[in-house]
């Protein structure tokens, strides 16, 4: 299974400025990838296009070769294979308790309450959130919410996960937890893109790397090489 | 407000199915009101506290220290109508000498409207101690309340905890920089706390959607409802 | 016939009165805390209130039907509303309230949205800290999430045009908050009428207390309401537009 971005140009509505000019980039299952780059150099853009939440004026994103229409089914079909935790998890939790909130995506896949509930369960325990489904959202901590967060968007079982900064601002404990369950998705054949500041753990843990600039992909292809050079910030 | 919230989320009743606790609670705020009688009052009084102390588990002190401070805010209450005023008139229509004080009726009329709010305010709290507010909305559901209401309250809910924390850092870094040493200043720094709130509110309604739509939603908020635990068996 | 009554000149009365001064059940903001209200006025205050939540609820039944997002803004304007009631409000005379609200929501959102958001923020001040009750919410409802915003809508919508924004704005904020004020006196006065002097008396009461006390406060809010509504127009002028706040007739 693949995604691939083929060219894809895209403005945020109500502004004129091309957030994304003209990216390519295919990402297989099981991969790992880090997406780095400056701040505004397109890394979050590239996660709603790659979610549909954004349709590229340009260029188009592919599904397993076939390219997505923007109808009702192939976004509901996308938004099963792909999922995106973004940057502050506050901004994504709105049920009353950790349980509730991660039955949302289930649910809304149209799966009956029996699936939900054991789908719900398994993305619990593999973030290792078994002790808080009946927490308040409102009352985690912030390394809490980050996997509820995540818990939220893996019990939707998408083959893709984009993670937006998903470690930035975990101590070292929480975010050893996290690259774990990344981990496991990612052993599982999920194919995980993390987008991240941090170029030592880049180089570290991905198989793959995508360097943004200005719109564009930069450089891409094995860390190693792609992550050198004098133009590295470090 | 996080400590009320916190108990009612860890008390011993709080997986209870809230139509008990409302049931109870209800009850003897009818009672109460019905009644009308000093004696019922002070028995409702007391028999809340007991299920909330006995039934529920909570301190017995942070108990009596709420109904403690609502009594205070009733007592100062009720002093207007202990202190009775009589208006008169001279001839001319102008208003003459005004005779205040207090009577035996209008003490005992102050007495009584004490005894029957303070049992309301026992019962009341009774409800908020014990039972998460997510759960009364549950409750409202199942008794058929409109489902768009209901979400509505329930993101309330979720989001008064939120921008409770942002508004108490913003008003810190107010203070740091002596925002409110006078009134003048005190009201600049309230009209900026009050617009970033605003901003913030409607950034997060924005944040939110976007998220939403990244876990496939359809349009309504639909999550698995909580189970909860009987008094009886069914 | 009464034990001990004294007479008094005006002046000492209103003296008098001003040590009793947090009077009535009102906690900070002006709630009628639970109990407090005999049933059948309880009961008809309800019933006052419901003919403005019916219509308050179609409205945002509609706005959900043409935007199913809508709901999630007017959820985040609830707990705005909240919020900004436990906002330190600071008074002329020195002394600290907090703002009710009403007429930012009602210039927002209209007198019949606001009734269920108003409401909605009642029910959680009553649940969440106590202030309030539900016995008492058809009448908090009745002078809070309608009668308040209910003034200021008259006059935003009145004035709009004739007279400089900032001074509407003033306006609508400070007379809703004075609204507020005159009918939860009201509301206690014919509920607890003065065993002596009658309905009339207890409103005098009030109404000593409310000029000295209230009317600083709906000042307060007042010019607050102004300064965040100006800076809303700088900084937010895309949000206002989105909520349909449009820009003012020049």
């Amino acid at each position: 299974m693949t995604l691939t971005f083929r060219n894809v140009h895209v403005t945020y509505p109500g502004s004129d400025r091309l957030a994304l000019r003209g990216v390519s980039a295919e990402i297989a299952a099981g991969q790992r990838v880090a997406l780095v780059g400056r701040n505004g150099s397109g890394k979050s853009t590239l996660m709603l296009v790659a979610n549909g939440i954004l349709r590229p004026q340009q260029g188009e994103l592919l599904l397993d070769g076939r390219s997505v229409r923007y109808d009702r089914r192939s976004l509901a079909e996308l938004r099963r294979q792909v999922g995106v935790v973004f940057q502050n998890p506050d901004d994504q939790l709105f049920s009353a308790s950790v349980y509730q909130d991660i039955s949302l995506g289930p649910l809304n896949l149209g799966l009956s309450q029996a699936e939900a509930r054991a789908r719900v369960l398994q993305a619990a325990e593999l973030c290792g959130l078994g002790e808080l489904l009946e927490r308040p959202t409102h009352a985690l901590s912030g390394g809490e919410k980050v996997r509820v967060a995540l818990a939220g968007v893996l019990a939707m079982s998408p083959r893709f996960l984009f993670a937006d900064e998903l470690i930035n601002g975990l101590d070292p404990w929480m975010r050893r937890q996290v690259l774990h369950i990344l981990e496991r998705l990612s052993a599982s054949g999920c194919a995980v893109i993390l987008a991240t500041h941090d170029w030592g753990l880049a180089r570290e843990w991905a198989d793959y790397a995508i360097w943004m600039d200005a719109g564009r992909v930069f450089r891409q292809g094995k860390p190693q090489t792609v992550l050198s050079g004098p133009e590295c910030p470090d | 407000m996080r400590q009320i919230d916190s108990y009612a989320h860890s008390n011993k009743l709080s997986r209870l199915h809230p139509a008990y606790k409302a049931g109870c609670s209800l009850l003897a705020l009818t009672l109460c009101l019905a009644l009308d009688h000093p004696t019922v009052s002070l028995l409702i009084t007391a028999l809340m506290l007991a299920l909330t102390v006995g039934w529920a588990g909570l301190p017995w002190r942070f108990v009596l220290r709420l109904l403690g401070a609502e009594g205070g805010f009733l007592l100062t209450g009720v002093l207007g109508i202990a202190i009775s005023v009589r208006l008169s008139f001279d001839q001319a229509g102008g208003l003459g000498p005004v005779q205040i004080g207090v009577t035996a009726e209008s003490v005992q009329q102050a007495l009584h409207v004490f005894l029957r709010a303070l049992g309301g305010a026992a019962a009341l709290n009774f409800l908020a101690l014990t039972t998460p507010a997510a759960d009364l909305l549950e409750l409202l559901r199942s008794l058929r309340a409109p489902a768009t209401l209901i979400e509505i309250m329930g993101l309330t809910y979720r989001f008064i905890f939120a921008l409770f924390d942002s508004l108490e850092r913003m008003t810190m870094a107010q203070e740091v920089r002596l925002g409110f040493a006078d009134w003048r200043n005190s009201l600049r720094s309230a009209a900026l706390i009050g617009t970033n709130l605003f901003v913030e509110a409607f950034r997060r309604s924005r944040a939110l959607e976007t998220a939403l739509q990244a876990r496939a939603w359809t349009g309504s908020l639909r999550v698995l409802p909580r189970e909860y635990e009987h008094l009886f068996r069914r | 016939m009464k034990s001990r009554v004294v007479s008094l000149k005006l002046g000492a009365a209103l003296l008098l009165l001003l040590a009793a001064q947090p009077a009535m059940a009102r906690s900070p903001e002006m709630h009628i805390m639970e109990g407090f209200l005999p049933p059948e006025w309880a009961i008809l205050w309800l019933a006052v209130a419901v003919p403005f939540w019916v219509v308050g609820f179609l409205q945002i039944q509609r706005m959900v039907r043409e935007k199913p997002e809508s709901r999630l803004m007017l959820g985040l304007a609830a707990a705005f509303a909240f919020v900004l009631s436990a906002l330190k409000l600071p008074s002329v005379t020195g002394s600290c309230s907090h703002p009710t609200g009403t007429g930012l929501g009602a210039i927002l959102f209209g007198p019949f949205v606001m009734s269920i958001l108003g409401t909605i923020v009642l029910l959680f001040q009553a649940l969440l800290v106590a202030h309030g009750g539900l016995t008492t919410l058809g009448a908090n409802a009745v002078s809070m999430a309608i009668f308040g915003p209910l003034v200021a809508w008259i006059i935003w919508k009145g004035l709009r045009g004739r007279l400089a924004e900032g001074w509407v704005v003033f306006l609508a904020a400070a007379l809703a908050n004075l609204a507020t004020y005159v009918l939860t006196s009201a509301q206690l006065a014919v509920a607890h009428p003065d065993p002596v002097g009658g309905i009339a008396a207890s409103f005098a009461k009030f109404g000593a207390i409310f000029a000295v006390t209230q009317v600083p406060l709906a000042i307060s809010e007042g010019i607050l309401t102004v300064l965040i509504f100006r800076a809303l127009r700088q900084n937010a002028a895309a949000e206002l537009q989105a909520l349909g706040v449009q820009r003012a007739q020049s």
